[in-house]
């Protein structure tokens, strides 16, 4: 029954009440350690997610509904728990797709320092969930099934941390937006401290993924 | 100014020393399933909060409508209570001395606690 004052059904002024004080505990995390919400891009639209420690599985339920919704408008919204942990896990369910030897294909964007890997191509809207402190993961909102990543700040956070990381930007495949080749091989060769570079013509998904759980560690 | 360590080899992770960057923040905080949002910018340096904006906005007839806001502008944090047109009806100063860190989360808090009045108190005022 919708309140006539607010305009709002019960469900929703409950849902309200209870994200304006996920905000309290967000503003307060992010102060204390602000560093940690690097990952998030700028202007972000956020849909807040309740800790571990204080579960509200109605209120998970309502606000990925939410996120989801938006996701099919063509929209996203990034689902964010807070009270996570520093290393945090997943915070919505999400479902991999079985890496075999598949090449992905990835994107980087200069301009935006952005490192886009996609498994599959698809068309359908996808929604960005934070599954790792560099990664985010673009699921489909029906199947929860993850069709690539995205990883901003890629080469001023985290391609300096793994040299194999890096060389996904020297990879054939690697689509190159606003740089060049030749300009990555030279930062490379700063990095590197004379390692040679990579002989590798392809990588996979899992070796991508092997390497960002090894950072997180 | 940002001075970081000496570059490590790849499997060690670059330590930054200090970083003093000012940075600036956004968030929009999505609140409800109409579309009621709470909008978050903020400038810190280090950890401390230089200036903020914290405004509720209900999602109403198509159009995003400021409700109440909260910012650190005329040297000092206040909060506006706001009309159908963005005006300002009240306006409540915090206490002297405030830090903007503490304004901004007693700002939130606010909000939290009152939202409802001051939704319906701007519905009534609908023209």
């Amino acid at each position: 029954m919708t309140d006539t004052t607010t305009g709002l059904s019960a469900a929703e002024r409950a849902q309200t009440s209870k994200n304006l004080r996920l905000a309290s505990q967000f503003i307060r995390e992010f102060l204390e350690a602000p560093e940690r919400f690097d990952v998030l891009p700028e202007n972000a639209m956020i849909v807040l997610l309740p800790s571990d420690d204080d579960p509200d599985t109605e209120l998970t339920l309502a606000n990925m509904e939410m996120a989801k919704q938006l996701a099919l408008q063509g929209k996203r919204a990034i689902p964010w728990a807070v009270g996570m942990p520093e290393s945090p896990g997943p915070q919505v369910l999400v479902r991999f797709p079985i890496f075999r030897e598949g090449q992905p294909a990835a994107i980087y964007d200069r301009r935006k320092d952005l490192l886009t890997v996609e498994f599959f191509q698809t068309d359908r809207p996808t929604m960005p969930v934070q599954h790792h402190p560099y990664v985010t993961v673009l699921v489909d909102p029906e199947t929860h099934v993850a069709v690539g990543y995205t990883i901003p700040n890629f080469l001023a956070v985290v391609a300096p941390k793994s040299l194999l990381l890096f060389d996904v930007l020297l990879l054939p495949s690697t689509e190159l937006i606003g740089i060049s080749r030749r300009t990555l091989i030279k930062r490379r060769n700063e990095l590197a401290n004379g390692r040679p570079l990579t002989s590798k013509e392809t990588m996979t998904t899992g070796e991508i993924f092997e390497e960002l759980a090894l950072l997180s560690a | 100014m940002c001075i970081q360590a000496p570059i490590q080899p790849a499997s060690i992770p670059c330590r930054r020393v200090c970083c003093l960057t000012r940075r600036e923040r956004d968030f929009t905080d999505l609140l409800n399933a109409r579309g009621d949002v709470l909008r978050i910018r903020f400038t810190t340096e280090g950890g401390n909060v230089i200036d903020y904006m914290v405004q509720y906005e209900a999602f109403i007839d198509g159009e995003y409508r400021p409700i109440v806001r909260s910012d650190s502008g005329h040297e000092r944090p206040h909060l506006d209570v706001l009309d159908w047109n963005g005006k300002t009806t009240k306006k409540h100063w915090t206490a002297e001395g405030t830090t903007n860190n503490q304004a901004l989360t007693d700002a939130i808090g606010d909000i939290e606690a009152n939202w409802e009045r001051y939704l319906d108190g701007f519905l009534r005022r609908r023209p």
